[in-house]
């Protein structure tokens, strides 16, 4: 007998593929809203394209971009991850998120960068300092 | 009878100190001999008679002592042994006993008998002295006709000589008016006149009127009252100079009709709207004013009866297990049309509409048929949907809520109950949807059956969209994000269709948090075959969407398929089957498949049994299957 499928009209759910954290599970909620990533940041109303997500590059940690947009804004995140507090790097991928936004991304990523190499050269400058008062 | 001893116990003869005592022994036993005449006919008083009135008469306070002399002398006459007349007296038990048309000739002749006594006297009484007999003389006929028993039968004369009253050539009309003019007892005969016209216009109201609905009523009714009832008591009123007005005989009429409404008001407001001309017309009355002597406690009285009467029969008949919630929502929309007919104010239904609201809150299909009302698929409440789509209403709905900044605010009505919102009872939907506290009952319900219209491909888009826009309207625009989403989700995977025209696959993709409420929990795995066919689809999805995947809802869904010619839409769990007899001639076990599909052997032999009966498959034994071919 042959069966042949003319037409399917199927129904299926689209998911975020997001990476297995070092003990083998996704985490499902946005580190910062505490929204799952299927969902939406507080500050949009549609999810999935228009309120994409950040994966980590450094470490492990997702976010909605919208989130750690507005992490990232403040200067007291000194441009880390919120979960880890390692320095918050992300993924390229295309497509996620606007131009404008990815902009706006980097733009805090090489202030809070700027920033923490400004700290360094200063303490770097204390430490000299102190060299010299002790060699004195 | 006067008699000297009684004269002279009362007027003690050193009192009349002007008159001789000699002369006026004498002139007084004249009188009195003259007086004792009565009751025949008086024959002209005698010279004698005459001169000695004269005598004692001479000045005004004589004069009185006389009069009242006299008056005392007919009291006592008349407590003894009723009154005189034709020359027999009659004593007041024989009165009642006698037909009303004698009576009232005997005491009209006795009446002019005594009227006429000091005139044929000829005493020249001072006028003062004339009325104050009078006075006493009317009074004593008070005492005698007053009784409850006489003015009973007077009650019944004029009852049932109703018609006749009119016709001034009625003797004995004209000479009941006499009598009752001539005895002064106008008032009285106003107030039976009055009991007399209130009982027939409650007869009249009570006979044509009951469950009299349909049809305008009160031009008939004033018509009655102005023509059968007020111009036939007319000719009375204007021969006793006593006034009734037309408004106040109005006033009663419509009284009357009040009442009778009342006790019906359950079953009119059943009946609407075949039964809105006589709400409108009880309006009317319930306004009705006539100018002066407007009671505020009728009105009232009035307002409070129906509410009560109402909702001891909501109570009785409406509130219970035997009404399906259907029959509920429809009455409900009644009384809320109906009552706001009555009183526009809102006042009357915000009481009545309290118990039948916390009643419907306890019936648990209500919310759904609520719904499915508003959606227009519940074909006994198209009301609803009608309702909804009458956004002007909505528009000045949303308007109301701002009662600070209204310009036009005025206060709520003096018998208003305290959280009294006329916004809230006015409109049919917001008085449904207020029943319960919070509108997020409605929403799930509603973003649950549209996502179920959506996910199944039942209705049209622009349908559901129209409907969406009409709800956001009613519920507030912010209500429906979630359903929001969902036709976004559904419009996009519209787009998406063009996208991969490659493959004979559409799919619908949806933001899985959002339809938790419809989606269920897969009951088993796609055939292998189509699994491909959405990997394939699948891959193409990722190439698209980066980072994101799918993952496939079996339990919704079509696939139509060709086999042996025939072309069948079936769902999923039914194709899967199917499929494993693809290129198979070989039987399938039931467990096989079962294991496969991973679905239960239950459900398996379900839709395998489903194939036989379409001829596609045939059943070797309870656990075999093979195509049939």
């Amino acid at each position: 007998m042959k069966v042949q499928v003319l037409e399917w009209n199927a129904v299926a759910s689209w998911h975020w593929d997001l990476k297995v954290d070092d003990s083998g599970v996704a985490d499902e909620l946005c580190g910062i809203c505490r929204v799952p990533f299927d969902g939406t940041c507080p500050s949009c109303k549609y999810p999935g394209t228009d309120c994409p997500l950040i994966l980590g590059d450094g470490c492990t940690h997702n976010f909605h971009l919208h989130c750690i947009l507005k992490w990232l804004e403040q200067d007291t995140s000194k441009g880390l991850c919120p979960m880890c507090r390692q320095v918050f790097v992300y993924k390229r991928i295309k497509n996620m998120g606007t131009s404008e936004e990815l902009h706006n991304l980097q733009v805090l990523i090489e202030g809070h960068k700027a920033m923490r190499e400004r700290e360094n050269e200063e303490n770097e400058f204390d430490s000299f300092e102190d060299d010299v008062r002790m060699t004195d | 009878m006067l008699s000297s001893e009684l004269i002279s116990s009362i007027i003690p003869t050193p009192n009349l100190s002007d008159i001789n005592a000699g002369e006026l022994e004498n002139d007084i036993s004249i009188i009195i001999n003259w007086i004792k005449l009565f009751p025949q006919p008086i024959a002209e008083p005698t010279l004698r008679v005459k001169s000695a009135v004269k005598s004692v008469l001479k000045d005004e306070s004589s004069q009185f002592q006389f009069t009242k002399l006299l008056n005392n002398s007919i009291n006592e006459n008349f407590q003894l042994e009723g009154f005189h007349m034709d020359g027999m007296n009659i004593c007041p038990d024989e009165l009642q006993g006698a037909d009303l048309a004698t009576v009232i000739s005997r005491v009209i002749n006795t009446k002019r008998f005594y009227d006429n006594l000091l005139i044929s006297l000829n005493l020249n009484l001072s006028t003062s002295c004339l009325n104050l007999y009078k006075k006493n003389i009317n009074k004593n006929f008070k005492l005698l006709i007053g009784e409850e028993v006489f003015l009973a039968k007077i009650y019944t004369y004029f009852d049932e000589n109703f018609l006749r009253l009119n016709s001034f050539h009625d003797f004995n009309i004209i000479l009941m008016l006499q009598f009752f003019e001539a005895i002064e007892m106008k008032n009285e005969l106003n107030q039976i006149l009055i009991n007399i016209l209130i009982k027939k216009i409650k007869f009249y109201i009570n006979e044509n009127f009951k469950l009299a609905w349909s049809v305008p009523i009160l031009h008939t009714l004033n018509n009655f009252i102005e023509h059968q009832i007020y111009s036939n008591i007319d000719f009375v009123l204007k021969s006793l100079h006593l006034s009734i007005d037309m408004n106040d005989l109005i006033k009663i009429g419509y009284n009357e009709l009040i009442s009778l409404r009342i006790n019906e008001i359950y079953s009119i407001i059943i009946d609407y709207p075949k039964s809105e001309i006589s709400l409108v017309e009880l309006n009317r009355c319930l306004n009705f004013q006539n100018s002066d002597n407007f009671d505020p406690n009728i009105e009232f009285y009035q307002r409070n009866k129906l509410v009560e009467n109402f909702s001891d029969n909501v109570n009785k008949n409406l509130l219970n297990a035997g009404i399906n919630t259907i029959n509920l929502i429809k009455t409900y929309i009644k009384i809320i049309k109906s009552f706001l007919i009555l009183d526009p104010k809102g006042v009357l239904l915000d009481k009545v509409i309290r118990p039948v609201r916390k009643y419907l809150k306890t019936r648990d299909d209500i919310i759904n048929k609520l719904v499915l009302g508003l959606l227009n698929k519940e074909p006994e409440l198209v009301e609803l949907s009608r309702e909804l789509q009458n956004t002007e209403k909505s528009f000045k709905l949303f308007k109301n809520f701002d009662e600070l900044n209204d310009l036009n605010w005025v206060p709520d009505p003096i018998d208003a109950l305290p959280d009294f919102k006329k916004f809230k009872i006015n409109d049919i939907i917001q008085s449904l949807i207020s029943i319960f506290d919070s509108k997020e009952i409605f929403i799930v319900e509603f973003t649950k059956l549209f996502g179920n219209k959506m996910i199944n491909s039942e209705e049209d888009l622009s349908v559901i969209l129209k409907m969406i826009n009409l709800l956001k309207l009613r519920f507030g625009k912010n209500e429906f994000f979630n359903l929001d989403i969902m036709v976004k989700d559904f419009i996009n995977s519209r787009s998406n269709r063009g996208m991969v025209d490659s493959t004979n696959l559409n799919c619908l993709i949806l933001s899985h948090l959002y339809w938790s409420d419809i989606i269920e929990t897969p009951s088993f795995t796609l055939h292998p075959s189509l699994l491909l066919t959405f990997q394939a689809y699948n891959e193409m999805y990722k190439r698209e969407n980066f980072n994101r995947f799918l993952k496939i809802i079996p339990n919704f869904g079509t696939v139509k398929l060709s086999l042996e010619g025939k072309s069948y839409n079936v769902p999923l769990d039914k194709a899967s089957v199917i499929l494993m007899f693809h290129d198979n001639n070989e039987p399938v076990s039931v467990a096989s498949i079962s294991e496969t599909l991973n679905m239960s052997e239950y459900f398996t032999n379900k839709i395998l049994e489903f194939w036989v009966s379409e001829g596609i498959l045939l059943k070797i034994t309870p656990q075999l299957y093979a195509s049939n071919e």
